[in-house]
C-alpha cells in the first residue's frame, strides 16, 4: 500500500433537517470543520448527538439540507474514490456469505482493479491488520474483534487516503478495543492516512486524535475544537496517565455534560 | 463404532415408519373391503404400472408441468419481488392487490382457466405458475425489506455498481426468505399439479387416480395416491438438499447463534431470571444503525 | 402526514381500477374468447344479481362450513400431538419422515377414495381438509414447543422442574406465537382445499358453482363466485391476521417478520 497524500477535507457550515413542517427536526446546525492531510481528528459528542449524521454527511452518504463537504476543490455530494468507511457494526457491513479475502476485494472490483492486484492488496491489508492467514475463512469464524479488523482491511485495500470510522470499536470488548485504538495508530502511522474518528467514548477520542472536535448543543453544533498536545507516540498506560490527558479528558467531559443533546 | 452409531441413528428414525408400515400390511392383508384393499395389491399394482403400465410417462407429464411452472413463477418472484421490495412507492400501492391476490383460493380459477385454454399441459403449467408465484414474490419482498440498511450503506461507501449489488448483495442475503417462499411454493404447487389433472386431463398421476376412480379400480386409486405422495416427498427433499447447499453460510451463522446463547444465557440466569429476548440480532442491528436517524426507522416500518 | 395517507390510499385504489379497466378492455377488445374471459362490467352484474338470492349465500356458507370443520377437526389433533411430540427429542427423531412425507402430500388425492366411499358429502369435504389443514397447524406447534428459548429450558432444569409441568407450564406457552402462525395457515389452507374439494368431488359450494357455471357457458356467473371464492379467502386471511395479533398482544411488536 503505497502512502497517499490527500487534499483538506472541509465541512462549510453544514446543517441537517429531517422531515418538513411541523414535524422538522434539526440535526446539525452549521457545522464547520476541516481535516488536514495525514491528520486524525475525533469527532466526540453525546449519544444522538448526530455524530453519525455527520459522518455520513462527510463520507457523500447523506446529502446535508445546507453547506457542503468538499475535498480540496471537489465538492463530496455523493460516495468518492478517496474515501473510505469503517461502520459501526460489522455484523451488517460484513457478507456472510463471502469470504473474508472476498469481502476485501470486492469493492475493488467494482473500482475495476485487476484479479490479481486486488488479491494482492487484500492479502497485503489483511497482513497491516493482522489476520494474513485469515482470508479462507468466513466472517461468522473470527471473533467481533477480528470480524472488526476485517472492515478495517476493507477500508485499507481500498485505498483511499481518507478513512473515516463511526464507532468502529463499540461492539468489542475492552481489551479488544484497546489493541484496535492501538492497530489503527500503527496504520495510520505506517501508511500516512487521514483519519476521521467518531466516538462517544471520550477517553478513545483524546487518546487517538491529534484533534478533538466536541460536539453537543440541540441542535448539534461545533462547541469546540482541542489541540491535543500529547505527541505522535501514544500507549495504552502512560499516555493515559499523563496529566495532560487528564486534563484533556476532563475538560471534554465538562463540555459535554453542560452540553446534553436531549 | 462409527457404523454402529450410524446404524443407531438411522434405527431411531426408521422403526416408526416401518412400524405403520407393517401395521398396514398385516391389518389389511386379509381385508374383503371393497375400498380399503390389502397393501401387498395395492404395492404389487405400483410395480405393473411401473414396469408395464404408464406410471413412468404420467409421472414425467406431471413433472414436467411442475418444473416449468415452478420455475417461471421462480424467477419471476424474485425479479418482481426485488423490484418491489426496493421501490416503497409502488410497494405501496400494489399492496392490497398483493394481499388479495395471495389470499385468493387460486383452484378456483382451475375450470375457468382449463376450459378456455383446454385440457393440455400448457394451462396446467399456467395455474401451477400462478401459485407458486405469490408465496415466492411476498417473501422475495419481506426479504429485501428486512436486509440490514447497513449493506446498502456498504454499497453506496465502496461505490458498487447497483447491477453487482443486486446480484452479490441483495439476492445472497434475500435468498433465505427466497427459499422460504420456494418451500411453500412446493407444497401448492404440488396440489395445483394434482387437481389440474383430477380436473381434466389426457395424461399425468392425477390423471391415473381420476381415470381409476371413473372405472371403480379402487386399487389403482391408491396406488396413484401413494406415488403421488412419495412424488411430493421427494420434491421437498431434492428441495432441502439444494436449500442446504446454498445456504450453507446461512445455516452455520445460524448455528454458531444458537450454539453461542446457551452459554450466555446461563452466566446470566446466575444473576437474574432471565427475560425472553424476541428482538432478532437481526432487528437489533437494524435499530443501531439506524439510531441517529429517527426518520428512516419511521420510513421503514411503513408498508 | 395525514395528506400522505390520503396519496397512498389514492395511489392504491388507482392501481385497482387501473386493473378493472384493463380487465374490462381486454374482454371487450376480443382478443381472449367472451366465454372465457368476460368484461368486468358483466361480472359485477351477476355478482349483484347472485347476492341478491338466498342460493348464493347457501354456496358461500356451504364452502366455509366445509372448512371450518376439517380445520377444527385438524387444530384438535395437531395442536396437542404438536406440542407433545416436539417436547421430546425422541419422539422428534421418531416422527420425522412420517411428518416430512405427511406434509408434502397433496391431500386432495385423497379425494377420490373418500368420494368412492362416502359420497360427494360434507363427510368427505371435512375428511380431505382436515388431512390437509392438520400438517401445518402440527409442524408449527412442534416447532413451537421445541423452540422453547435455551435460556428458560436451562433455568427449568436448574430448578428441577417437573417434566410434566415444563409441558404444560413452559412448552405450550412458548409455542402460542408458533401455534398462531400455523392456525392461520391451517384455515387459509382450508379455504383453498375446500374450493378444489368442490370442484373436483361436485361438492355442493362455491367450487361446484364455479365448475358448474363454466360448463354451462356461463362464464359470467363463473367468474361472479371466483371472486366471491377470493374475497372469501381475503376475509378469512384478514380475520385470522387479526385474531393473531389480539391474541399476542402481551408479545413485544417484531418490526422484521
Amino acid at each position: 500500500m503505497s502512502n497517499h497524500t490527500s487534499d483538506t477535507l472541509y465541512v462549510e457550515g453544514l446543517s441537517k433537517t429531517y422531515g418538513e413542517g411541523s414535524t422538522a427536526h434539526e440535526v446539525l446546525s452549521d457545522v464547520s470543520l476541516e481535516v488536514h492531510p495525514q491528520e486524525l481528528v475525533s469527532l466526540v459528542g453525546p449519544s444522538g448527538a448526530g455524530k453519525t449524521t455527520l459522518l455520513r454527511c462527510l463520507s457523500g452518504l447523506l446529502e446535508p439540507t445546507s453547506g457542503r463537504v468538499r475535498l480540496g476543490d471537489r465538492p463530496v455530494s455523493k460516495p468518492i474514490e478517496d474515501i473510505a468507511v469503517v461502520f459501526q457494526d460489522y455484523r451488517g457491513s460484513l457478507m456472510p456469505w463471502m469470504r473474508v479475502a472476498e469481502n476485501v476485494t470486492f469493492p475493488l472490483q467494482g473500482k475495476g482493479v485487476a484479479k490479481a492486484e486486488r488479491d494482492h492488496r487484500a492479502q497485503e491489508a489483511l497482513e497491516a491488520v493482522g489476520l494474513g492467514d485469515a482470508g479462507n475463512k468466513y466472517p461468522w469464524q473470527l471473533s467481533g474483534g477480528m470480524q472488526q479488523r476485517v472492515a478495517i482491511a476493507r477500508g485499507l485495500a481500498y485505498e483511499a487516503p481518507i478513512l473515516l470510522m463511526d464507532e468502529p470499536f463499540g461492539s468489542v470488548d475492552a481489551q479488544t478495543r484497546f489493541d484496535l485504538e492501538d492497530l489503527t495508530l500503527r496504520l495510520r502511522r505506517e501508511l500516512g492516512i487521514t483519519i476521521v474518528l467518531v466516538t462517544h467514548d471520550i477517553d478513545e477520542a483524546v487518546y487517538m486524535a491529534d484533534r478533538v472536535v466536541v460536539l453537543g448543543g440541540r441542535p448539534t453544533r461545533v462547541l469546540e475544537t482541542i489541540d491535543v498536545g500529547l505527541g505522535d507516540d501514544r500507549d495504552q498506560i502512560g499516555t493515559k496517565e499523563n496529566h495532560l490527558f487528564a486534563e484533556l479528558r476532563s475538560h471534554v467531559l465538562n463540555q459535554v455534560r453542560h452540553n446534553p443533546a436531549i | 463404532m462409527n457404523i454402529q452409531k450410524i446404524l443407531l441413528g438411522a434405527g431411531k428414525m426408521l422403526w416408526l415408519p416401518a412400524l405403520v408400515i407393517a401395521a398396514w400390511w398385516v391389518l389389511s392383508g386379509t381385508s374383503e373391503n371393497f375400498y380399503f384393499p390389502p397393501l401387498s395389491k395395492i404395492f404389487e399394482k405400483i410395480i405393473f404400472q411401473a414396469t408395464e403400465g404408464a406410471l413412468w410417462e404420467n409421472i414425467l407429464f406431471s413433472m414436467i408441468n411442475f418444473t416449468i411452472g415452478f420455475v417461471v413463477a421462480g424467477i419471476a418472484g424474485i425479479l418482481f419481488g426485488i423490484v418491489l421490495g426496493s421501490l416503497r412507492r409502488i410497494r405501496v400501492a400494489v399492496s392490497p392487490l398483493l394481499d388479495f391476490m395471495r389470499s385468493m383460493p387460486q383452484i378456483a380459477l382451475v375450470p375457468v382457466v382449463i376450459m378456455a385454454f383446454g385440457i393440455g399441459p400448457e394451462p396446467k403449467a399456467f395455474l401451477i405458475g400462478f401459485i407458486c408465484f405469490w408465496p415466492i414474490l411476498l417473501n422475495t419482498i419481506d426479504g429485501v425489506r428486512g436486509l440490514n440498511p447497513q449493506l446498502l450503506e456498504v454499497a453506496k461507501a465502496y461505490r458498487i455498481p447497483y447491477p453487482v449489488y443486486l446480484m452479490r448483495m441483495v439476492l445472497p442475503a434475500t435468498l433465505p426468505a427466497i427459499m422460504t417462499g420456494m418451500r411453500i411454493a412446493i407444497g401448492l404447487g404440488v396440489v395445483m399439479m394434482v387437481v389440474s389433472e383430477m380436473y381434466s386431463s389426457t395424461r399425468g398421476i392425477g390423471f391415473y387416480i381420476l381415470q381409476s376412480q371413473e372405472s371403480y379400480r379402487i386399487t389403482d386409486v391408491w396406488a396413484g395416491t401413494i406415488v403421488i405422495g412419495l412424488l411430493g416427498y421427494l420434491i421437498s427433499v431434492g428441495f432441502v438438499a439444494v436449500e442446504r447447499y446454498l445456504l450453507a453460510w446461512y445455516y452455520q451463522v445460524e448455528r454458531r447463534r444458537l450454539r453461542k446463547r446457551p452459554a450466555r444465557a446461563a452466566a446470566e440466569t446466575a444473576a437474574a431470571p432471565p427475560v425472553r429476548n424476541p428482538a432478532s440480532e437481526h432487528a437489533k442491528a437494524r435499530l443501531t444503525a439506524d439510531k441517529d436517524s429517527e426518520v428512516v426507522v419511521a420510513t421503514r416500518k411503513g408498508v | 402526514m395525514r395528506q400522505q395517507r390520503m396519496t397512498v390510499l389514492g395511489s392504491q385504489i388507482g392501481v385497482i381500477l387501473a386493473l378493472l379497466v384493463i380487465w374490462e378492455l381486454i374482454a371487450r377488445s376480443g382478443l381472449a374468447a367472451e366465454n372465457a374471459f368476460p368484461p368486468f362490467s358483466a361480472v359485477s352484474v351477476e355478482l349483484v344479481k347472485g347476492m341478491l338470492t338466498s342460493s348464493y349465500w347457501t354456496a358461500v356458507w356451504q364452502t366455509l362450513q366445509g372448512a371450518l370443520q376439517g380445520f377444527l377437526v385438524a387444530a384438535a389433533v395437531g395442536i396437542p400431538v404438536g406440542v407433545v411430540v416436539g417436547f421430546s427429542p425422541f419422539l422428534e427423531r421418531s416422527s420425522r419422515i412420517l411428518v416430512d412425507f405427511g406434509r408434502s402430500f397433496p391431500a386432495i388425492a385423497l379425494l377420490p377414495i373418500f368420494v368412492l366411499s362416502y359420497g360427494s358429502t360434507i363427510t368427505t369435504k371435512t375428511i380431505v381438509i382436515a388431512v390437509g389443514c392438520v400438517f401445518p397447524i402440527f409442524v408449527q406447534s412442534f416447532y413451537g414447543s421445541r423452540r422453547v428459548d435455551p435460556a428458560i429450558v436451562e433455568t427449568a432444569k436448574a430448578f428441577r422442574i417437573p417434566a410434566g409441568m415444563q409441558l404444560t407450564r413452559i412448552a405450550l406457552p412458548s409455542a402460542v406465537p408458533s401455534i398462531m402462525t400455523g392456525l392461520r395457515l391451517g384455515i387459509t389452507m382450508a379455504v383453498l382445499l375446500s374450493i378444489g374439494v368442490e370442484i373436483l368431488g361436485g361438492i355442493p359450494g362455491l367450487g361446484q358453482r364455479i365448475a358448474g357455471a363454466q360448463q354451462d357457458g356461463a362464464s359470467a356467473v363463473a367468474f361472479a363466485y371466483i371472486l366471491t371464492a377470493s374475497a372469501l379467502g381475503f376475509a378469512v386471511s384478514k380475520l385470522s391476521q387479526a385474531v393473531e395479533s389480539r391474541l399476542l398482544r402481551w408479545r413485544p411488536p417484531t418490526t422484521v417478520s
